[in-house]
């Protein structure tokens, strides 16, 4: 599996809502980042 | 909100949140300001639909939708903690901040 725990974290790119494009590799060497997968909008999942 | 109540450690920790669905961001928009906006980016996996979920593992075909899910990447860029979750259950937020605060 391609993103188990050790695992280099798959890059990404992807558009937000208010902040452009953010890119997981804009944060390599500076932050730690937590990934919140949600379900979908109004569901408070 | 899991997150919104222990931005501030997370921030003190040096560790930034991402929120991510397969939502369009116009959806994303309207969500946050639902909730008066939330502290962190909003990303929408969107195009092509779910393909970071996917590369995460985190995509349920059934459902046309990401799993629930926390992931904790190091600065390194290595995941170092990975957590899904049943519908209608959400993580634990001292869960993920324990978490962080062991990666430093």
């Amino acid at each position: 599996m391609a993103a188990e725990v050790g695992s280099t974290a798959p890059e990404f790119t992807m558009p937000s809502a208010n902040d452009g494009d953010i890119s997981l590799s804009q944060y390599r060497g500076s932050k730690h980042v937590v990934l919140s997968f949600h379900v979908l909008n109004f569901t408070g999942g | 909100m899991t997150f919104r109540r222990i931005y501030s450690r997370l921030e003190e920790l040096d560790a930034q949140v991402l929120g991510i669905s397969c939502d369009h961001t116009a959806s994303h928009r309207a969500w946050t300001m639902s909730l008066g906006g939330v502290p962190y980016p909003e990303l929408s996996d969107w195009h092509p639909k779910g393909a970071v979920s996917k590369a995460y593992d985190l995509w349920n075909e059934e459902r046309g939708a990401s799993i629930r899910a926390v992931v904790i990447i190091d600065k390194e860029g290595t995941i170092r903690f990975r957590q899904t979750y049943q519908p209608g259950t959400l993580p634990d937020p001292q869960t993920v901040l324990a978490a962080v605060a062991a990666l430093s």
